[in-house]
């Protein structure tokens, strides 16, 4: 880990807004009026409270001053080392997808997949849509200036918004996927997000739109990852809209770089009889936080959210979901679950909200935990805010390790010590993975975990 | 305990003139309005104490001077800023004549103690009636006090133990609440009035539930209430505070602190029963019922459980804890509270475990209705020498009507991998067919809610003492009133 | 279709012309019913007749409308007496899917219920111990385990303790009239002779009974004075037991499907 930190969070923030003024007439859509009013406005809501510090309740877990304190700059292409069947190769290889590739957040056509895609789906970069329908973005793109934590004691808080409003100053690049009423994506679309490096740490702020219309349907991966060794900062905001009775199944799996800061919030709305799943496979980066904010927009909305967090070393995951429920007969289900090892910490608060006129909401919410070291630390906040009767809300946590009973039983069954806990941790793991529908794309995050539990049990053994 | 001339002069000379010239006034039974350092000295004064308690005092109020714009705002309570100038810090002065019979008492408050089953006597009292001085209860409690003396159980007001056991006093007094903990403990600890002290000395059980005693000779209750129980190596003690009836009070806010400190082997109970004037029907009115409460099972298999009943108060804020320090402690919290008509509660506990073996058992059971807002918070925090530490949490939120919130917000942190940590929470209502089932058999709309929401409570309502859970059941049908229908 | 008139007795239970809708939708379309006391009636029909409207309209649930006719009980109007004025006065019905209220004991609840009608008519509560004491012989006679009394209501019965358990509130109470929604289904043979010997020894002059059955088993143990079949919302014929029987041969068919 590069050490470039200063202690001054404050700094930091000045820093990034000069950074802004710099680069201001050169992001794409400058000399669109209402991007660049968007834009200012967005940098001074930032510039008003900075990084949020542990004293903002949703960030009480992110501990970001390592990130704050360092100096990063805007992210420059990289050509080096990869060809399209690369990029391809480092996605699912036994699901064939559609694919859009970014290096350090901006799009390269080249390495990308967009062959027979069908009609009625319209996939770009952001950059090109702000230059070719600059309505579309102007329609959908949302204003941080509005944006604002509700608290239940009245009170309205910008400061969680704060690194949202910075990406929407900064955005550069990112992806706008657009799926006509009706039309059903027939692959996966996979929107791959590569970082290559360089010699001083570099930031991206990609902006991300997935707009479905009613009765759409569609199948998108978003993946973060590094193609070599140095610290960058991934700040990262999609927006998903799901019309009437649309569904869409939206699969991120973070595996940035051992130095990498990865800051990702994910806002989705859903409407009337929409059906959202999604799923988190967050293992990667030195510090992250993964946000996700559901609104239930329509009657008969639902919500399925699952995830899995895996920390090691000495690296901080903070995972982070809001579900509202405002209109009757919705339903959430959430699972997570995560295996802390090493001397790594990783936090879950996940809150659903039940507003008053959300009658026959039926919400559930289950985190467990599983601590595997010593010195591995695991917080768990899920939270429910009721605010109507004829609801059926329940959740559950649990924190320990593998159960002590079920590893003797392995070993009096001939397995050593190390086997039976791996077969118990892929166990837990593997039942989570379920919630992956398409077999093949479970057969990529399985890789994935597989991959992260052998270099563990490793380097658990090597001590 | 009235301070005499010749105590006021020599504090006088000892610490310079009051500033606000109320010397001549110090025979009399309270002190003006406000909060500044003369009023603190005052009620030191007022209450002959020794040098070392005042600077205690002291030391708090300027600390409280320093924070008092920082209310803490994290909760889920909506309240103007309180001004705590506003306020009478010593003896406000009585603004009623007491009633000379039951038959001047407001109807609306003897039906209350009929349906809670109050015997006469106790109305009386309870009422604030002037009585005499001869009363059947008044015989009973001398009986309890030579028992308990006999025994070596210290159970006296804290103001007493002062002067009769002051290192006893010096030795616990904000060890388990630091005057720091939060503004709330900062200011009681400034101006606290009076409250309990009791010490049990080592293998001594507790003959008898303290609260009936208590309950019989309480005065009225203070506005800064400050409780200290210890309860010395392989002693057992059960206490309970509050009362059913419902309790008005001069005071809006209430701001109390209860340390309890359990040694190796011994076993603390304490009980709580509260039913403060909540406000009327529209919200108005009410008290503020702020309260810090912390338990630490310091020796090893020590074990402390705190047990409540809200259903009064406007707004109440408490967390009732244990610090689980001694090896194989056990830490309980067992916790029923409503919030009706306009009423909010922001409450819970926290279990903090860093002895080794420790175990908590946490059921907190919310009812809300009308336009109640109610948020469970607790903590489990599981530190990294805590080994095998266990943990198993319930929280159930019953709501009624579209309007009211039950919120739950659990924290959970564990450092500690041998640790087993377990949460459970639901929310439900009551349901049509459960009230129409209950209609069907005969009863009446509010007898079927109090049935079914005594069987929502029952695992909390098991853990009162025996004479308060029949009475404490009749409260949680009362403060549904018209709730349903 | 009208059933025919009993002889003599005012009648307790009188029916006229009852429409009775949910949620807009009508369901009875002009029931003409008369039960005097001392005799028990079978109501029968296809599913979706309108059966548990009927039970459920007679004991006050919400959402049952009367839109027309009338419902009189010892000659006063059902429809103006709220659901525990009606048990209280003596109706009691025995729900087909018994609901559950954890926490709360059978024994508690069944206090709680037993003496609200005996407050209601004057007589003094019964105390624990006086209660136990009915509660285990009403249970010996069921042949219930004691162990019920401190179970959670209903709360991980089986279907068949469920029944036993309404009959056991039934014996408790003494109703005048009981209205049975459906107590045979799911019980075995054994079960359905005890449940039946139960409601049998309440029978008296003075007490009716309407048994709402799907199947005509129930009505071996359970003998009716007069069997109605209810179909599409109206009694489409009445009868003697013998009526029973022939509908376990020939089925409903012959009444047309259910609306």
């Amino acid at each position: 880990m590069t050490e470039q930190a200063t202690t001054d969070p404050a700094a930091g923030a000045r820093a990034l807004a000069e950074a802004f003024a710099a680069r201001r007439a050169d992001l794409p859509g400058a000399g669109l009026p209402w991007l660049d009013a968007l834009r200012a406005g967005a940098i001074e809501a930032f510039a008003a409270t900075g990084f949020p510090g542990v004293r903002v309740e949703e960030w009480k877990y992110a501990d970001l001053n390592p990130l704050a304190g360092t100096a990063f700059v805007p992210a420059r292409p990289r050509a080096n080392g990869i060809d399209a069947g690369g990029a391809a190769a480092l996605g699912p290889v036994e699901a064939p997808c559609h694919r859009l590739t970014f290096v350090n957040g901006a799009l390269r056509p080249d390495l990308s997949d967009l062959d027979g895609l069908p009609d009625g789906v319209t996939v770009a970069g952001l950059a090109d849509a702000l230059a070719a329908r600059p309505d579309l973005i102007e329609a959908h793109l949302l204003d941080p200036r509005g944006l604002e934590e509700a608290r239940l004691s009245g009170r309205r808080d910008k400061r969680p918004f704060a690194l949202a409003a910075l990406n929407a100053a900064l955005a550069a690049d990112g992806a706008v996927v657009e799926v006509a009423p009706g039309v059903a994506l027939d692959r996966p679309l996979h929107l791959q997000y590569l970082a290559m490096p360089g010699a001083e740490p570099e930031m991206s702020h990609p902006r991300n739109l997935i707009l479905l219309g009613d009765g759409a349907s569609a199948t998108i991966l978003e993946s973060y990852g590094s193609a070599g060794p140095g610290v960058y900062w991934t700040n990262a905001v999609t927006q998903i809209a799901l019309g009437r009775g649309a569904a869409l199944a939206y699969l991120k799996h973070q595996a940035e770089g051992a130095d990498a800061f990865h800051v990702g919030a994910v806002y989705a709305t859903v409407e009337r009889d929409a059906r959202l799943s999604s799923f988190l496979f967050a293992s990667g980066a030195h510090r992250a936080r993964d946000e996700m904010r559901v609104r239930l927009a329509g009657e008969g909305a639902n919500c399925r959210m699952d995830g899995i967090y895996l920390a090691r070393g000495r690296q901080n995951l903070d995972i982070w979901t809001r579900v509202d429920h405002v209109r009757p007969h919705g339903a959430t289900a959430e699972t997570f679950k995560g295996v802390v090892a090493g001397s790594a910490s990783a936090a879950f608060q996940g809150k659903i909200h039940v507003a008053e006129g959300a009658a026959r909401t039926d919400a559930r919410q289950l985190n467990r935990n599983l601590l595997l070291t010593d010195t591995a630390r695991a917080t768990s906040k899920p939270e429910l805010e009721i605010l109507t009767d004829d609801v059926k809300c329940a959740h559950g946590s649990t924190v320990g390790d593998l159960d002590r009973a079920a590893l003797f039983f392995l070993r009096a069954r001939g397995l050593d010590e190390a086997q039976a806990r791996r077969i118990m941790i892929e166990a837990f793991i593997a039942d989570e993975l379920e919630a992956v529908a398409d077999p093949a794309l479970r057969g990529y995050f399985r890789a994935a975990a597989e991959g992260w539990l052998a270099a563990e049990l490793a380097e658990e053994t090597g001590r | 305990m009235v301070s005499t001339p010749e105590t006021v002069e020599t504090v006088e000379s000892a610490t310079g003139e009051y500033k606000y010239g109320f010397t001549t006034e110090i025979e009399s039974e309270f002190a003006p309005k406000g909060l500044n350092e003369d009023i603190v000295r005052f009620i030191s004064a007022k209450k002959n104490e020794p040098g070392w308690l005042l600077d205690w005092r002291l030391k708090a109020y300027r600390l409280f001077e320093e924070r008092r714009h920082e209310e803490p705002a994290w909760a889920n309570v909506k309240h103007p800023p309180i001004d705590f100038d506003d306020a009478y810090y010593y003896a406000a002065p009585k603004q009623t004549e007491k009633p000379q019979s039951l038959e001047e008492v407001d109807p609306e408050l003897l039906r209350t103690y009929e349906k809670l089953g109050i015997p006469l006597k106790e109305q009386e009292w309870l009422a604030g009636v002037a009585v005499d001085a001869v009363f059947d209860s008044v015989s009973v409690a001398t009986t309890f006090k030579s028992k308990l003396e006999k025994m070596g159980v210290i159970f006296c007001p804290i103001s007493e133990a002062v002067q009769t056991h002051p290192d006893l006093v010096r030795k616990y007094l904000g060890s388990v609440v630091p005057v720091a903990d939060n503004l709330y403990a900062t200011l009681n600890s400034a101006v606290f009035s009076d409250g309990s002290f009791v010490y049990v000395p080592p293998g001594v059980r507790c003959p008898m539930e303290l609260s009936t005693y208590f309950r019989i000779n309480a005065a009225e209750t203070g506005q800064f209430e400050r409780t200290l129980i210890v309860a010395d190596e392989g002693s057992y003690v059960s206490y309970l505070e509050g009362c059913t009836a419902p309790q008005r009070s001069q005071h809006q806010m209430h701001a109390a602190v209860v340390e309890l400190v359990a040694l190796k082997d011994a076993e603390i109970k304490y009980a709580t029963v509260q039913n403060w004037y909540p406000g009327d029907k529209d919200g108005k009115g009410g008290i503020y019922n702020f309260v810090t409460k912390r338990g630490a099972c310091r020796g090893a298999n020590s074990k402390i459980s705190w047990t409540q009943v809200e259903t009064g108060s406007a707004i109440t804020w408490k967390y009732p804890s244990v610090l689980l320090q001694g090896d194989n402690s056990v830490g309980e919290f067992y916790s029923v509270a409503i919030t009706n008509n306009y009423q909010q509660a922001d409450t819970g506990t926290k279990m903090i475990h860093l002895g080794r073996n420790t175990s908590s058992t946490i059921i907190s059971k919310g009812i809300s209705a009308g336009h109640g807002q109610q948020t469970y918070r607790g903590l489990v925090r599981i530190s990294g020498k805590a080994e095998n530490a266990r943990n198993f949490t319930q929280c159930d939120s019953l709501l009624i009507g579209e309007q009211c919130g039950g919120h739950t917000v659990p924290y959970i942190e564990a450092r500690n991998r041998t640790a087993h940590v377990e949460h459970e929470a639901s929310t439900s209502k009551i349901s049509d067919d459960q009230l129409f089932y209950c209609r069907q058999r005969g009863m009446s709309d509010e007898d079927a809610v109090a049935l079914i929401v005594n069987g929502f409570c029952k695992e909390v309502m098991r853990k009162l003492p025996m004479e308060f859970a029949v009475e404490a059941q009749k409260l949680l049908g009362i403060s549904l009133e018209g709730a349903v229908g | 279709m009208s059933a025919a008139q009993p002889e003599g007795k005012a009648p307790m239970l009188e029916i006229r012309n009852l429409h009775v809708a949910i949620e807009g939708k009508e369901i009875l379309r002009g029931i003409d019913l008369a039960v005097a006391p001392g005799e028990v009636h079978a109501i029968m029909g296809p599913n979706g007749s309108g059966k548990s409207t009927f039970a459920y309209v007679l004991s006050g649930r919400d959402g049952y409308e009367v839109t027309e006719g009338d419902i009189l009980y010892d000659g006063k109007n059902l429809a103006e007496m709220a659901p525990e004025e009606r048990a209280r006065a003596g109706l009691f019905l025995a729900f087909q899917y018994p609901v559950e209220i954890p926490g709360v004991a059978v024994s508690t609840f069944l206090r709680a219920a037993v003496n609200a009608s005996r407050t209601y008519r004057g007589e003094d509560e019964l105390d624990a111990v006086a209660f136990l004491k009915l509660a285990k012989a009403k249970m010996a006679e069921l042949e219930m385990d004691e162990k019920f009394l401190s179970r959670a209501l209903n709360v991980g019965f089986s279907g068949g303790e469920k029944k036993r358990n309404e009959v056991f509130q039934m014996t408790m109470l003494e109703p005048r009239l009981a209205v049975l929604d459906e107590t045979d289904s799911g019980l075995d043979i054994d079960a359905l002779r005890i449940v039946a010997d139960g409601v049998n020894r309440l029978r008296s002059p003075d007490r009716a009974s309407l048994v709402i059955t799907h199947y005509q088993r129930l009505l071996d143990y359970i003998v009716p004075d007069r069997v109605h079949v209810l179909a599409q919302g109206r009694i489409v014929k009445s009868g003697g037991k013998e009526l029973a029987q022939q509908l376990e041969k020939k089925g409903y068919a012959e009444f047309g499907t259910a609306a």
